[in-house]
């Protein structure tokens, strides 16, 4: 039997160690990219607490107040009204109200804080003031928030059959939890006057 | 000659080959192993860390989720210096089963206490005595709680009873439960990294 006596060459060294190396760092690349999903798919499971929580708060304000608001922003050339921490102080008259607005709109959950920049709260019309179309539209709105309003079904049916426009206001969270503009989430609820009458 | 070369090729490497390609696999070899030992310290330290918020947030939820299936009316804290820190959250009914109206009702007579305890010695937070984070979790000594009322009304449990009025006049010892938690790991070897959670829950 004749034995291969032939060793490596260089090159063909070279060439394993470059394949190898090919091989294994778009492999780490891959494993450093699936800590960042998880720590995105983690924030938003945070958000979604924040959101949670914020949406039991909603009511501990009077609708009339949220009425007043929407009433005093709805012009023609916009048919929504938006509440932040910044705005707590200026939009509700009473001390205890604007104590709870900002308490929601700086909700904190697992060291998550929400600002006047990350939670907003957007307010529409239970008819959406029959501006539906221009307001999935108005890029005044995130996206996220013309997603919802697009898509939701409840909100499509109200809006071809609205009921009560006045003792109803539809509210839409809006949180940007994460250091990008295509993550943010929007949770959608209705703000019901208790008292109609 | 070029017989000659061709004999010497077929021996392998010489020496100088040998030691460049040992000094570039070298390099590459430590570059790539460099890499895989950061991302495991760091795949290590994420999920640890992942952990504890997750701790934190399971901690957060439960309470908000217990306090929300009866409207507290009223929450106090009372703290015993060094032992133990409770809320207890006084509902204004319960609801129960109707045996007459074959329904469940609210009930007045029975109204409800929840009581949040942190347990200083035992390093612990349970709500209506069920632990609320994993057993091997130590709440550790700098955690608080502590409440923020949105008005200066002294409570009272004879005046304040409001519950029949709306959503939004029941304010009466509301407020905000303020969770500051240092948390950590307890391994068998001692206690992991600690991190601190900060959480308001709006009561």
């Amino acid at each position: 039997m004749k034995l291969n006596q032939k060793g490596f060459t260089i090159i063909e060294l070279l060439a394993t160690i470059v394949i190898i190396s090919i091989v294994l760092v778009p492999l780490l690349f891959s494993f450093t990219n699936s800590i960042q999903i998880n720590r995105q798919s983690l924030s938003q499971r945070i958000a979604a607490s924040v959101a949670e929580g914020m949406q039991y708060s909603v009511e501990k304000i009077d609708f009339a107040d949220y009425r007043t608001i929407l009433d005093n922003a709805v012009n023609p050339s916009q048919y929504f009204a938006v509440i932040d921490a910044s705005q707590c102080d200026s939009l509700f008259v009473s001390s205890i109200d604007q104590t709870i607005c900002t308490a929601i709109f700086t909700s904190q959950s697992a060291n998550f804080t929400c600002d006047s920049t990350m939670c907003k709260m957007y307010l529409f019309n239970y008819d959406f003031d029959g501006q539906y179309n221009t307001l999935i539209n108005d890029t005044n709105l995130p996206q996220s928030v013309r997603n919802i309003l697009s898509t939701n079904a409840e909100i499509i049916k109200a809006k071809d059959n609205p009921i009560d426009t006045q003792n109803l206001i539809w509210m839409i969270l809006w949180i940007d939890y994460y250091d990008n503009p295509d993550l943010s989430l929007s949770v959608v609820g209705i703000i019901a006057n208790d008292d109609p009458n | 000659m070029k017989q000659n070369n061709k004999k010497m090729r077929s021996a392998g490497l010489t020496i100088i080959e040998l030691l460049i390609s040992i000094a570039v696999g070298s390099m590459v070899l430590m570059f790539l192993m460099q890499m895989i030992v950061m991302n495991v310290q760091v795949k290590n330290e994420y999920e640890y860390e992942n952990f504890l918020t997750s701790q934190a947030l399971q901690i957060t939820d439960n309470i908000r989720r217990s306090l929300n299936d009866l409207q507290p009316h009223h929450m106090l804290l009372e703290t015993v210096a060094g032992t133990s820190q409770t809320v207890t959250f006084s509902h204004q009914y319960d609801i129960i089963y109707d045996p007459i109206l074959d329904a469940l009702r609210q009930s007045d007579e029975n109204a409800k206490q929840d009581y949040l305890i942190y347990d200083i010695d035992a390093q612990t937070l349970t709500y209506n005595g069920a632990l609320l984070h994993s057993p091997n979790i130590k709440i550790l000594p700098g955690s608080q709680l502590s409440i923020i009322y949105f008005d200066d009304v002294n409570y009272d449990p004879v005046t304040c009873t409001d519950y029949n009025v709306s959503p939004a006049d029941q304010i009466c010892g509301d407020g905000i439960l303020v969770l500051t938690l240092v948390m950590a790991v307890q391994f068998d070897g001692g206690l992991g990294k600690t991190f601190t959670f900060t959480t308001k829950i709006i009561v």
